[in-house]
């Protein structure tokens, strides 16, 4: 067996381990691991807790998109029905729409995976914990202001889509686009923390010996989630930014008749919308492959298949997006090849399907709510399968677009492919976290109730999209026969409510949360999320030889209790798990895990506040709140890199580990890696958009600037990018290496600045302004986000001159300077490429 | 890292693939009306470059099958394979438009 | 084989949901994209009819049949061969009928151009040289059993041109045209309807294509390119003169008379029109005078404002003069 990382595996031979653990052992790891009480508790980072508020807030976010259905159902009920003035149907469709997209399922998943990953990966929580709470708060603060726009009648009311012009300003005159817009913003940010914390909590946190190939489903699926965000949020992100430019400034982005492009907007849109269906899909998928093995008592057949499926999907999902644009009027080979790609990406969610099946013919299948739903899901996804791949042809779209057909369509597979499969995972891990399991009595009626409800309700809508009905309608005429079908799906979602109130029953009489006396193993699970936890999750973590480990070792459990593996207690005294490589899962280090904290509740607090101000228009107010929100962030990260009792530490059997790590093995450059990619998507498509509307209006284009300043601006970033990098090799030079790697960030902080400001200067010296067309625009977007960037790095620069002055810097604590350094390199990087794409492009007016 | 490369190779030539048709049609666009011809030569080259490519990883994973691994290395080289297998039929696919004479 | 072709000749029987139009085409595009749509439902049928099987035989059936489905190979084959074997040939289907669907027309082909505004359809026939010469708003007329070219455009937000019985959609975006082919192939009504929401009462936009037997698609071209006589009973004329008074032509057009405004539909012809109000209302003097008199109750958020300073005998004047621009 070869080594990933020099660590020599035949040292985890030694466990499990058999003599005694010291008396005084487990207390100490229970105290350390303690919960705060009282209002204390909204300071907790730990991912039992954090997990479940998210998991809360989710759902606590359906159930009010889902009244908002129910009185879109009443209304159309009938023709010409008056329930719902116009003007109020159009925001609660609107937010229906956004709300169970943005603030359920993408937060659903998440949550999930807050609170099951680190239990499934034996880990003892993710590896950025308070980033994971700053995400919920933000999002559940953030969540419930969008949400109360609808009782002003401020929310938003272009579709969930929120195509301009529609949503420009000159047809959208009030703030209710602008909630949409900077509403979803606290979103994005949301959901890229989150997916930093799974991307590197899946690939460096998990016990050791679980190989690649010994990844649990889920968490494989929780893995393409995470990296589909970092590479799709980024489009909405950027798009969002623009429309909201474009309203509050007049950036014509996508105003036609200066140079914008409405489909513009469709792109960036789709290029994101199209990976989120998937985004909330694949994780569900993960859940159903955890239940059906344990329901059916089999390994999950073809499971090789099933990774492949799902690494797939997370690829051909990014190829699908004009999918949704085939009525717009694009070159007819264009839409073919997009049409080629929706048919390759229904081929993995086949597989998935018959992967299924083929695990409930090689077990026995012991019937549970959890299992029900499972089916149930399996059932109604294949049906919106079906259906999509109706859609993915180009003819029957033409006809079928913007019709109730894809609203049927986008029902069946959102809900059997995600929300049937998170109520059997609510049935099937909730004995996990509660001390007692959910009615197996009422379950039933709740399946039965809402599975019937659901196709009762989506099955007749195919119908009624081909008797003509759009989308998004308010209101229908009488006479066109559309109140039968009409009807029969409002009786369906009152079968549907009366489901989900029976689960809310069931979950207030039954749902007690308990991290240490949980109902246990109630289904027979094999997954390592079973064994017995604490809010320090295992008390021992596991080495790994197999898939299913409590199956294929009966005393796993017993051992892993009784602290005979790795890490049985704190090892240095503060909470820690183990850091481990990510395709043999080998011990690297001991990382240092955070306790519970205010900062970044503040940060939160003031970042959303930051968002909603905004939209608003209190713009003094919203900008004082961003820039507190900053420095709680910086007060927050001015607890990292700190430093350690003990230069190494003992992980159990004479195994020793160190407790500090720098470099691209740690923690924290994976993490700064993954937000870089995240920074440089969005700079992808900002490029992209101004590519796009260049090759729609060049005649708007004017000539750049001369290319004698090109040069100066490129040296700029070059040197920018050399003393950035200087600084991470100062810093390991003893004596007055540490101020001069704080002075080369510096140097490297202004260069960059400089660069940047010649860049704007020489533009506005060529006579452009951002209101003028497209070029303006998209130049000055450019410039933006550089200048952001460029602020940054500014204030990063202070803040490792503030860090080194205050001697948290040293020869062996290096990672602070390291992390920026790399991030300022990127920033050079990006301006020079910016400064150069613009000026490409010739320009004749 | 080398072995993320190898496990998504394939995948990684449908991507270049689509990115490419995508392109060829959007500079087809724009550079002319009667666009068609010269737009569909262009995706031929790439869809054999691509079709080359994932023949190329086919055989290799089928290569190193052969030799002895452990679960993680079988792991490896049979997602390789996976993906390669996945992306011919994607790639061959999203070359139809081009030969089906539409546009 | 396939269900007959319904003809429709009101506005009532076009506006019927069933049988459902876009499976109950009335010319060449439509019917194409029919038959694809059976042949789609019939495939998905069959394809869930397999998957139910197989769940049912996975968890109920013999245990000779569960050894044969467990495993890779039931992957192997329902999740691999059968989809690549069955979309591979979908593909190219819908890659052809794409193809012939999308191919322009020649070039002496009669164009009539809409225009996509909240929440109405400017509609202009345009003549060889390409010069608007018939103005109109809110229903188009063709000749049967000849192709007809749609220029396609939007005044402000994107809409969506759709005849479902016709053809598939096409969207109108601001600063694009888009091109879209439609033929009927036997004379009728043909209901329309905005597909793209364009906000306010987009629920409320809907059109009329009406397609003539040829000779009398001639006739009727030929009457449209002459204005209207000037109204000849006297009620009519007092309609013409509260017109003239109130201010309409800033908004509508009626050729032959003082009014000019583009801001609204033209009326020039709106007496001969088979629905009121973009396809919603059946077109008499009622829903005249009660669509002048306040559109915002029948279509809210429309841009008509109401005008209720009109007294009774006046808007039976004006619904007189509209009715009889014809």
């Amino acid at each position: 067996m070869t080594s990933e990382t020099g660590f020599d595996p035949k040292l985890l031979d030694r466990f499990p381990t058999r003599e005694r653990r010291p008396p005084g052992e487990l207390e100490e790891l229970e105290r350390v691991w303690r919960a705060p009480g009282g209002w204390r508790r909204l300071t907790v980072v730990n991912n039992n807790y954090v997990g479940l508020y998210y998991v809360g807030s989710a759902f606590l976010f359906f159930l009010l998109a889902g009244v908002l259905a129910l009185l879109m159902r009443v209304q159309l009920a009938a023709p010409l029905n008056g329930l719902l003035p116009q003007e109020v149907y159009n925001q609660v469709f609107t937010m229906h729409g956004t709300v169970m997209m943005f603030l359920f399922a993408v937060p659903a998943m998440e949550a999930l995976g807050v609170l099951l990953l680190p239990q499934m990966l034996a880990a003892r929580d993710l590896p950025f914990p308070r980033l994971s709470a700053y995400a919920f708060w933000a999002y559940l603060i953030g969540g419930l202001c969008f949400f109360a726009s609808i009782f002003f009648g401020l929310a938003p009311n272009g579709g969930w889509f929120m195509y301009p012009p529609l949503t420009s300003k000159i047809y959208s005159p009030g703030i209710n686009a602008d909630f949409w817009l900077l509403g979803i913003g606290f979103i994005e940010i949301s959901a890229i923390a989150g997916a930093i914390e799974i991307i590197v909590g899946v690939l460096k946190t998990r016990a050791p010996g679980m190989t690649l190939d010994k990844l649990p489903v889920f968490a494989w699926a929780m893995l393409v989630f995470a990296v589909m965000i970092v590479i799709g949020f980024p489009a909405v992100i950027l798009g969002t930014l623009l429309l909201e430019l474009e309203r509050a400034l007049d950036w014509p982005f996508f105003d036609a008749a200066r140079g914008g492009d409405p489909l513009l907007w469709q792109h960036l849109f789709w290029f994101f919308g199209h990976p989120e269906v998937y985004i909330i899909f694949l994780p569900a998928a993960g859940i159903t492959s955890m239940i059906i093995p344990t329901v059916a008592r089999a390994p999950l057949a073809a499971y090789r298949l099933v990774v492949l499926a799902i690494l797939a999907t997370g690829f051909i999902s990014f190829g699908v997006w004009v999918h949704h644009m085939f009525t717009t009027g694009l070159p007819v080979i264009s839409v073919g090849f997009f049409s080629a790609a929706s048919m390759a990406v229904s081929v993995p969610a086949g597989v998935q399907v018959f992967a299924w099946i083929a695990t409930m013919a090689s077990g026995r299948v012991r019937w549970s709510t959890a299992a029900l739903f499972a089916v149930g899901g399996i059932i109604t996804l294949t049906m919106g399968g079906l259906t999509g791949v109706m859609l993915a042809l180009v003819p029957f779209d033409w006809q079928a677009h913007d019709t109730y057909f894809v609203v049927a369509h986008l029902h069946y597979v959102l809900i059997g492919g995600m929300v049937l499969p998170l109520f059997a995972g609510f049935y099937y891990w909730t004995p996990m976290m509660s001390r007692r399991a959910l009615s197996e009595r009422l379950g039933r009626w709740v399946f039965g109730l809402f599975f019937t409800g659901m196709h009762v309700t989506f099955l007749p809508m195919h119908l009624t999209g081909l008797m003509g009905m759009p989308r998004r309608v308010y209101t229908y005429l009488p006479g066109r026969n559309w109140e039968w079908p009409n009807l029969v799906s409002t009786l369906g979602a009152v079968l549907i409510a009366a489901g989900v109130l029976i689960f809310l029953i069931d979950l207030a009489r039954n749902f007690r949360f308990a991290a240490e006396d949980n109902a246990g193993d109630v289904f027979g699970g094999g997954t390592l999320e079973w064994l017995p936890t604490g809010l320090y999750s295992t008390r021992s973590i596991p080495r790994v030889t197999s898939r299913y480990p409590l199956w294929d070792d009966p005393d796993l459990a017993q051992d892993v209790e009784a602290g005979r593996y790795l890490l049985p207690g704190a090892a240095t005294g503060v909470r820690e798990t183990i850091v481990t490589s990510p395709l043999r899962a080998e011990p690297q280090y001991l990382q240092r895990m955070p306790g519970p904290s205010v900062w970044h509740v503040l940060a939160a607090v003031f970042t959303a506040a930051a968002f909603l101000l905004l939209t608003v228009q209190l713009y003094w107010v919203g900008l004082a709140s961003g820039v507190l929100a900053v420095a709680f962030v910086l007060r927050w990260v001015w607890e990292t890199d700190w430093p350690m009792n003990a230069e190494t530490a003992e992980l159990g059997a004479g195994v020793r580990v160190p407790t500090y790590a720098t470099g691209p093995a740690s923690h924290g450059w994976w993490a700064m890696v993954v937000l870089l990619t995240v920074v440089g998507m969005i700079f992808l498509m900002a490029a992209f958009s101004y590519v796009f509307l260049w090759s729609r209006r060049p005649d708007l284009w004017i000539a750049p600037p001369p290319a004698a300043q090109l040069l100066a601006i490129v040296a700029g970033q070059a040197v920018a990018a050399g003393f950035a990098l200087a600084a991470a090799r100062l810093v390991r030079r003893g004596g007055a290496g540490r101020v001069l790697a704080a002075g080369a960030m510096i140097v490297s902080a202004l260069a960059g600045a400089a660069a940047w400001a010649l860049d704007i200067g020489g533009w506005r010296a060529a006579g452009l302004i951002p209101v003028a067309s497209g070029q303006g625009a998209t130049v000055y977007a450019l410039l933006s986000l550089q200048g952001l960037l460029t602020l940054v790095i500014l204030i990063m620069a202070g803040y490792v001159a503030v860090r080194v002055a205050r001697g948290l810097v040293s020869t062996d604590r290096t990672s602070t300077v390291d992390l920026v350094s790399l991030f300022a390199v990127y920033t050079a990087a990006q301006g020079g490429l910016a400064a150069l794409l613009a000026r490409l492009f010739p320009g004749g007016g | 890292m080398r072995a993320w490369a190898f496990m998504l190779a394939g995948l990684g030539v449908w991507a270049a693939h689509l990115t490419g048709v995508y392109a060829i049609a959007s500079i087809a666009d724009v550079v002319a009306v009667a666009h068609v011809g010269p737009a569909r030569w262009a995706v031929g080259l790439l869809t054999l470059a691509c079709v080359a490519a994932d023949l190329a990883l086919l055989a290799s994973a089928r290569r190193r099958a052969r030799r002895p691994a452990d679960g993680l290395g079988r792991f490896t080289v049979s997602t390789a394979g996976l993906g390669a297998g996945l992306s011919l039929v994607a790639v061959l696919w999203q070359a139809l438009p081009a030969a089906v004479a539409i546009g | 084989m396939w269900p007959p072709i319904s003809t429709r000749s009101t506005l009532a029987e076009a506006l019927r949901g069933w049988p459902a139009p876009a499976l109950d085409p009335g010319g060449p595009a439509a019917a194409a994209i029919a038959t694809l749509s059976w042949v789609l439902l019939a495939l998905t049928g069959l394809i869930l009819a397999i998957v139910l099987a197989a769940i049912a035989l996975a968890l109920l059936g013999r245990p000779a049949w569960r050894a044969w489905l467990s495993g890779e190979r039931l992957v192997w084959i329902g999740g691999v061969a059968l989809p690549i074997v069955v979309l591979t040939g979908l593909l190219i289907y819908g890659l052809t009928t794409t193809g012939r669907l999308a191919a322009a027309g020649p070039p002496g082909e009669m164009r009539v151009r809409v225009t996509g505004e909240m929440w109405w359809w400017r509609v202009a026939y345009l003549d060889a040289a390409g010069r608007e010469v018939i103005h109109d708003a809110n229903e188009v007329h063709i000749p049967a059993g000849r192709p007809v070219t749609f220029e396609l455009e939007a005044a402000d937000v994107i809409h969506s041109f759709w005849v479902p019985r016709l053809a598939g959609k096409l969207d109108m975006i601001p600063g694009r045209r888009n091109v879209l082919r439609l033929q009927a192939d036997a004379p009728g009504v043909y209901a329309g309807q905005c597909a793209e929401f364009c906000g306010g009462p987009h629920a409320l936009m809907g059109f009329l294509v009406v397609a003539h037997p040829p000779a009398e698609f001639e006739r009727w071209r030929a009457a449209r390119l002459r204005p209207p006589a000037p109204p000849s009973d006297p009620l009519a004329a007092r309609g013409a003169a509260v017109f003239a008074a109130s201010g309409c032509g800033a908004c509508h057009r009626i050729a032959g008379s003082a009014a000019n405004g583009l801001a609204g539909p033209d009326l020039t012809f709106v007496g001969a029109r088979r629905s009121l109000g973009a396809g919603i209302l059946p077109n008499n003097q009622g829903t005249l005078a009660g669509w002048v008199a306040d559109s915002q109750a029948i279509k809210p958020g429309n841009r008509m404002p109401p005008f209720r300073t009109f007294s009774g005998e006046e808007l039976r004047a004006l619904a007189a003069y509209l009715e009889g621009l014809r």
